[in-house]
């Protein structure tokens, strides 16, 4: 049962493409998570990354980059492929998910020899204080050296990878099932705390209190996860 | 610093973008004087952030599930995906559409070969049958696409397509037991589940959406898997989709569960497994769970 090729809706205007993306259309995503995963994964796969790990990666940035769309800290730039600007995203998420799993001793020396070894093929010095850029193919097939801009990430400090929204993810699911719901209405659906009052049948003032616990347990379990 | 109700408020108040501009650059100064304070603006930030990342996340692994199970995932020429990914899940992954219907050709070709022996013996055995046994074997379903078991409320007409989903439960071998025909009749491959949001999707959690997606593909996973005959790995992926939040999900999830059981022989665990669906009148499997029990009782 295969289903019509989602991209075929956006192959003529990327800035169609965009605005679906903002829309949060499902079969933009769909388009995205497509593209992304033709591109992305056969990086991680030959730096040596499982395929799980590398799918699980792909998932967090795809997610990383609609948070950036829908707070407007990305936007489109005509003339720009989206693709290209996400396929940086994933490299340097791919690396510092790999300087992590270093410092948490999770993978040996020969993983950081990997990273080094494949340096000439993918990434070479750029400045002192941003030492990669990614190589991408354009479209006449040549190879074009793109600095990644560690400005991607200046509206997340050190601490905010990926690792850290599955520790918050881990923290969430410690909580009971109420709390979750309440939380999920609060900081994920923007309900107003009239709508919470409402779906929880009690009144705004005990729905505010409740909103405040939950959100206290929730920040001693995400500091113990 | 301890955080109290009220800063809580006044922090999501700011984030949330509310207040006067008076009111929030005081807000701002408070922020500049009190580091703890700043610590906890950005700390509830992140969260708020981290959170809405956490269920785009889920969206989309509700769509990486969907476009594996549609087989369309895009091919990944590596070598070393070969080594990590095992076991058939990889084929569907992977195979392009046009090897998926070369797929469906073989299997469509080795579903009319059981068809035409299972029909070769009937005609041998048909002379030693009584007429009753004839009457009631003419009555069976041919085809696993009707979404009732009922006797006589089938088409005769099965599409040829179809008939890989028809060759293992409703081939009638020789020597099928009885559990066998039952799970023929009753297994349908395709069964109706309509979503529960409205086209748009408009006022709908993309976490609530990707779920059911996920569950759906889950589901359809598991009925697929059962189609082949696969009853292990179907009951790991149906006791995954019994679990949705999804009531509609659940209950087909409950149905083919029982069915599994069915295929697998266990009849005591399936009685059971259908009297609880006969047994809850919003079911939408209660019909068909109470014809499955009378048939399974008046088994031999």
């Amino acid at each position: 049962m295969n289903k019509s090729d989602p991209c075929s809706l956006y192959q003529q205007s990327e800035a169609f493409f965009y605005n679906e993306l903002l829309k949060e259309r499902h079969e933009a995503f769909m388009c995205l998570y497509k593209q992304t995963y033709q591109l992305c994964l056969p990086f991680a796969l030959s730096k040596g990354s499982k395929q799980e790990e590398a799918e699980d990666l792909l998932q967090e940035c795809l997610a990383i980059f609609v948070e950036k769309l829908r707070s407007g800290s990305y936007t489109f730039l005509e003339g720009a492929k989206i693709t290209t600007y996400f396929y940086r995203i994933y490299i340097n998420q791919w690396k510092k998910a790999i300087e992590h799993k270093v410092k948490r001793a999770e993978v040996q020396l020969q993983t950081e020899s990997v990273v080094e070894q494949d340096e000439d093929e993918f990434y070479k010095p750029a400045t002192s204080t941003s030492p990669f850029v990614a190589i991408l193919r354009n479209e006449e097939g040549e190879n074009q050296a793109l600095p990644i801009d560690d400005a991607i990430y200046s509206d997340y400090d050190d601490d905010e990878r990926a690792w850290i929204f599955r520790k918050l993810n881990r923290a969430f699911h410690l909580l009971a099932e109420d709390c979750q719901k309440v939380l999920n209405w609060f900081y994920v659906e923007d309900w107003s705390l009239r709508q919470i009052a409402e779906a929880l049948n009690m009144t705004e003032a005990s729905a505010t209190g409740k909103r405040f616990k939950c959100a206290k347990y929730l920040k001693e379990k995400f500091r113990l996860a | 610093m301890e955080l109290s109700e009220e800063m809580f408020n006044q922090i999501h108040a700011y984030l949330g973008g509310e207040g006067t501009v008076e009111e929030r650059s005081a807000f701002e100064q408070q922020m500049n004087q009190s580091p703890a304070l700043a610590r906890e603006v950005a700390t509830q930030k992140r969260i708020k952030s981290g959170l809405k990342i956490n269920e785009y996340k889920t969206q989309f692994e509700g769509i990486h599930a969907q476009l594996k199970a549609e087989g369309s995932l895009p091919i990944v020429n590596t070598t070393l995906e070969k080594e990590v990914v095992g076991e058939e899940e990889r084929n569907e992954k992977v195979l392009p559409t046009t090897s998926y219907r070369s797929l469906w050709r073989y299997v469509a070709a080795a579903a009319s070969i059981i068809v035409v022996i299972g029909v070769g013996w009937w005609v041998y055995n048909s002379t030693d049958e009584s007429p009753r046994e004839m009457v009631a074997q003419d009555k069976k379903p041919q085809t696993n696409q009707n979404t009732t078991s009922e006797p006589g409320t089938t088409s005769p007409e099965s599409d040829p397509l179809d008939t890989p989903a028809t060759s293992t439960p409703s081939a009638q071998a020789p020597d099928l037991p009885d559990t066998q025909q039952l799970f023929a009749d009753a297994f349908d491959s395709t069964p109706d589940i309509s979503s529960p949001f409205a086209n748009d999707n408009l006022g709908v959690s993309p976490g609530s959406v990707a779920r059911w997606q996920s569950d759906t593909a889950t589901l359809h996973a598991g009925i697929r898997l059962l189609q082949k005959g696969q009853g292990a790995s179907a009951l790991i992926q149906l006791e995954k989709a019994e679990k949705s939040t999804n009531k509609d999900i659940r209950d087909h999830a409950q149905w083919y569960i029982a069915l599994t059981m069915l295929q697998g022989g266990q009849t005591g665990l399936v009685s059971q497994r259908l009297e609880q669906i006969a047994l809850d009148t919003n079911h939408p499997y209660q019909e068909r769970a109470s014809i499955l029990l009378r048939k399974l009782a008046a088994k031999p």
